[in-house]
């Protein structure tokens, strides 16, 4: 089908404008689902993190909102006595606005003096002593104090929180989601928000057992407890905060698919257009011998000419926008699956686009097209 | 069939064709019988409308009769899977149209290439076809022309070029000085009977002008849906109408 090429560039250069148009139709909707992508890539990072440590999160069940769950703070004992548990404890996570620009921050109330038993963290250790001793304190991710221009030191206020924090350390850069959470002291946390004794979800640190096993034990050993469990592998207990909580990867998801559609029916609306202006061409390749499959391939390789310049444009324009420093600073990186999804969508643009005036192109009768043109 | 043995290249028996139904319904062919021999310049006329056209769609299987049988070169075209039939056009029938029907986008050289890319031809060998073609018409200089650079007459010469890359044996040309003036007429006229005269080749020419038919081997009139080797006295558009 090599002998299709130069025909195929000409039909292209034909109508330059139209070419041009759809080509940055595509590029926009390339961009959107990769920024998109990115965006959802980057909020289940956590997720994706904390598979990677192995760790449990028992949270109540029957909660549909993750970060609703309530248990008493006691369940962190409770879970440290079952077999196989190597360390517990409790965690009291709040969501607060801060800001004019209203940025969400994750609060993490923990207990100080148990929490990295459970969850490796690299921090300065005069910063996390300075933390430990002093209520008031916390430590900040370092995508945050970038975001939210804050320095170590800083008295900081959250003023829709209630609360008034001095910033004892940083979290540095170790691909952690924590990166951009602020962890305080869960005590003063319980406090302002009148949580006394209770915690969002217990972090277990496992021991020998299998993570899946030790989630399933636990669970039935708090059956009959006042509070039934729901104990999940910290990766999935983090999926479900972004899903449930964020509510709206699905929605972003859905928002990508939607633009990968609308920009395949405009990409087929400029191929039948095409398809329809050369009527008289089509008639033409048949009468001197071209076949169905070849007047076929023909338009859909064009289709796929302008889906592969689109997609190379959007992708271009994608890694722009990753590497802006906004998205650095909200921790935006992409990887090769977004690279390979949004190949995958210019390809799906490009055959959805050309096929169905492929289609009709191919099974054009040559006289009706030479009538056409008489 | 061998058509070295003077059997004709064309041969149509019986041809039925009709568009539309009921009192719209009009047959342009009607039961046609025709034989081309070999080499032989044909020159068909009548009225618009009278199935010239249709004809012409027939044996160069671009169209399939409602009834009768129309072999070339002793291949029953009715046989012939749509791929097949697509290869036959491809190896044996080169087409001429009044409009020229030239791809706006390419130039000349292009043009007459188009027949040939699908071809399992090496570039240099395509390059000579397209060449020999085109100096055939006499428009070697122009080869880089797009048809919009050209004349009439010229794009019409390149068209016959077109059909002659190939080297096809039988050319049919549906009014081809339909569109030109008297000067570039005579020049594709004379192009299309040197074809006939000097390489062999067998033309089918559908026109309207009696002084271009006067210079075909032969004339062939269209009334009431059949062919007659002289002017029918009464000829209307429409002829076969049912």
């Amino acid at each position: 089908m090599f002998h299709l090429l130069p025909l195929m560039a000409s039909n292209l250069w034909r109508s330059k404008r139209r070419s041009i148009l759809t080509i940055l139709g595509i590029a926009v909707a390339i961009l959107v689902f990769g920024a998109l992508h990115v965006a959802t890539d980057t909020m289940t990072m956590g997720a994706r993190q904390a598979g990677a440590d192995e760790t449990l999160s028992v949270r109540r069940d029957g909660r549909s909102n993750v970060l609703a769950s309530r248990l008493p703070e006691s369940y962190e004992d409770r879970v440290a006595g079952i077999a196989g548990v190597a360390a517990a404890t409790g965690i009291l996570a709040e969501l607060a606005i801060v800001g004019e620009k209203n940025v969400h921050v994750f609060l993490r109330g923990i207990d100080p003096g148990a929490y990295r038993r459970v969850q490796p963290l690299q921090v300065d250790g005069t910063q996390w002593a300075s933390f430990a001793e002093n209520r008031g304190a916390a430590i900040v991710g370092h995508r945050l104090l970038e975001k939210l221009d804050w320095n170590v030191g800083d008295e900081v206020e959250l003023a829709e929180a209630g609360l008034k924090l001095r910033i004892a350390g940083v979290i540095p850069p170790q691909g952690l989601d924590l990166e951009s959470h602020v962890l305080l002291h869960r005590g003063h946390l319980q406090a302002l928000r009148n949580r006394e004794g209770q915690v969002t979800f217990v972090k277990v640190a496992t021991g020998e057992s299998s993570p899946e096993e030790l989630a399933a034990r636990i669970d039935d050993r708090l059956a009959t407890a006042p509070v039934p469990t729901r104990t999940t592998t910290s990766a999935r207990f983090s999926e479900a905060v972004v899903d449930e909580f964020m509510g709206f990867t699905a929605y972003l998801r859905l928002m990508a698919l939607i633009t990968v559609l609308v920009t395949t029916l405009g990409a087929a609306n400029a191929v039948a257009m095409s398809v329809r202006e050369r009527t008289r061409d089509f008639g033409v390749l048949k009468t001197v011998g071209y076949r169905p499959v070849e007047i076929l391939a023909l338009v859909v390789g064009e289709s796929l000419v302008l889906a592969a310049a689109g997609g190379v444009l959007g992708l271009a324009l994608t890694g722009w926008v990753v590497h802006s420093r906004a998205a650095q600073l909200a921790g935006f990186t992409w990887t090769p699956a977004t690279i390979g999804l949004a190949a995958i969508m210019a390809l799906v643009i490009g055959l959805g686009g050309g096929l169905l005036p492929a289609l009709r192109a191919a099974r054009l009768r040559p006289v009706e097209a030479l009538r056409v043109i008489d | 069939m061998n058509q070295a043995d003077g059997s004709p290249i064309v041969r149509a028996s019986g041809l039925v064709k009709s568009y539309g139904r009921g009192d719209r319904a009009i047959r342009p062919l009607n039961g046609l019988d025709l034989q081309v021999p070999e080499q032989e310049l044909l020159a068909l006329m009548g009225p618009s409308g009278s199935g010239k056209s249709t004809l012409l769609h027939v044996i160069g299987g671009l169209d399939q009769p409602d009834e009768g049988r129309c072999e070339v070169k002793g291949v029953d075209l009715a046989t012939l899977s749509e791929g097949r039939l697509c290869d036959f056009r491809a190896a044996h029938i080169g087409f001429v149209f009044q409009s020229f029907n030239l791809m706006p986008v390419l130039s000349a050289y292009e043009n007459v290439a188009l027949p040939l890319r699908r071809m399992s031809l090496d570039r240099k060998r395509r390059r000579e076809q397209v060449e020999a073609a085109l100096e055939l018409v006499g428009l070697a200089d122009r080869s880089h022309h797009k048809p919009s650079q050209l004349s009439g007459g010229q794009e019409q010469r390149v068209a016959i070029a077109r059909a002659l890359a190939i080297d096809p044996q039988i050319i049919i040309a549906d009014e081809p000085t339909g569109d030109l003036d008297e000067n570039s007429s005579w020049q594709v006229v004379e192009i299309l009977r040197a074809l006939s005269r000097e390489h062999g080749k067998t033309i089918i020419m559908v026109t309207h002008d009696r002084a271009v038919a006067s210079c075909a081997d032969r004339v062939l009139y269209f009334g009431h849906g059949k062919l007659h080797a002289s002017e029918p006295q009464t000829t209307f558009a429409g002829e076969g109408t049912v």
